[in-house]
């Protein structure tokens, strides 16, 4: 059914690209959003990727790839517009995005710590994160889905990992830090 | 210090907490209110897609014997001694397809000019350095061995504008820089330095 659509979307068929753009908005909307952390920016690179896979899917080889290639043309589009970020955040500071339910995160100061860890994080990085821990994807997966090796892939999400714990770890320091000076 | 598992869990929870539930419908609407009034970019690949198969059956096997014959006249006729030679043989039409997952079509075009080097023009309908729009790139070549022709430095271009990025490794221009083409007398065919393998397109009637 899903693959008669992709078929049918890329000979031209403007509804069946709209219900396979409407089924999938929201899962593309959450991983830019969680990609790039602010909303408008978010809105406009799932419009963008979506706009370049209309356009782009007559040279979509197979058709079982629809889900994948949408991905990466969403990161790609998240890239993009953060290179907008990056100009706009030197004259704008960022508001963090405030958790929308309460999750399993020990602290708000955990959540304010993985934020700041994260926001330090390059695009490609915030990729492999967003796509491993919050879509599920594996290395291999993830790899398929950027056009990188899966080596890359692997150590790309190490190095996020690796960086995201620094962060709470410096935080779980401070209070033993200043217990020690006030002692 | 969190164990793995327990890190992992909690930046999935982190992930999970903050991310967005739904799409505004708005942005849907203008996306498709974009994609009503954009066109499809339609390479042969599309164009293929959309042809009959079974009504054109006949015809276009009739067609592929030849362009056949036509190639392998071609292949005997520029491997006689003192015609055409290699020079002719790199001038001409050529395309190829990226490996997976760009998958994607490469076309080029190569003039000889009055001075005896190449005009090369490539094109890419779905480029990853360029955030998967098409590309083109260009650049004068030098038939540096028999059998071989080197373009310098080639210019690379997005075709929205936008600056292309190697993936990894160094610098695109780095990785440009000499491209070479290495021609195959037997199959008519040239292979450049990614080990990608050009085919000889047709010439129509």
């Amino acid at each position: 059914m899903r693959r008669d659509l992709v078929e049918a979307a890329s000979r031209g068929d403007h509804e069946a690209f709209e219900v396979l753009a409407t089924s999938a908005g929201d899962r593309l909307y959450a991983v830019a959003r969680l990609i790039l952390r602010e909303t408008h920016l978010a809105e406009d690179a799932v419009q963008e990727a979506l706009v370049r896979a209309w356009q782009q899917l007559p040279s979509l080889r197979d058709p079982d790839r629809f889900d994948a290639w949408l991905y990466r043309l969403v990161v790609n589009a998240c890239a993009d517009q953060g290179r907008q970020l990056r100009r706009w955040t030197q004259q704008v500071r960022p508001i963090p995005l405030q958790a929308s339910i309460s999750d399993d995160t020990s602290s708000v100061a955990d959540r304010e710590q993985l934020e700041r860890g994260f926001s330090r994080l390059k695009p490609e990085q915030r990729a492999v994160v967003v796509l491993h821990y919050y879509s599920g994807f594996s290395a291999a997966e993830m790899a398929r889905i950027l056009g990188i090796p899966e080596g890359t892939a692997r150590s790309r999400l190490h190095y996020a990992t690796e960086a995201m714990r620094a962060a709470l770890q410096a935080d779980a320091r401070q209070p033993a830090v200043a217990q020690n000076r006030t002692a | 210090m969190a164990t793995d598992e327990r890190f992992d869990k909690t930046i999935s929870a982190w992930l999970e907490g903050t991310a967005p539930s739904r799409l505004p419908e708005r942005v849907l609407d203008a996306t498709f209110e974009r994609t009503r009034k954009s066109r499809q970019q339609v390479g042969w690949r599309g164009l293929l897609g959309r042809i009959r198969i079974t009504r054109f059956a006949p015809a276009l096997s009739g067609a592929v014997v030849v362009v056949l014959a036509a190639a392998l006249a071609l292949s005997y006729y520029s491997n006689q001694a003192g015609v055409g030679g290699t020079a002719a043989a790199f001038a001409g039409n050529w395309e190829s397809t990226d490996p997976p997952p760009d998958s994607s079509h490469l076309s080029m075009e190569v003039i000889r000019l009055s001075n005896g080097t190449y005009s090369v023009t490539i094109r890419d309908d779905l480029a990853s350095v360029c955030d998967g729009v098409s590309s083109t790139m260009t650049g004068v070549a030098e038939a540096r061995d028999p059998g071989r022709l080197v373009i310098g430095q080639p210019a690379y271009a997005c075709d929205d504008g936008s600056k292309p990025q190697a993936l990894s490794g160094p610098p695109l221009e780095e990785q440009l820089r000499n491209l070479a083409f290495v021609y195959d007398f037997q199959g008519d065919q040239l292979q450049d330095s990614f080990g990608l393998v050009w085919s000889r397109v047709a010439m129509g009637p």
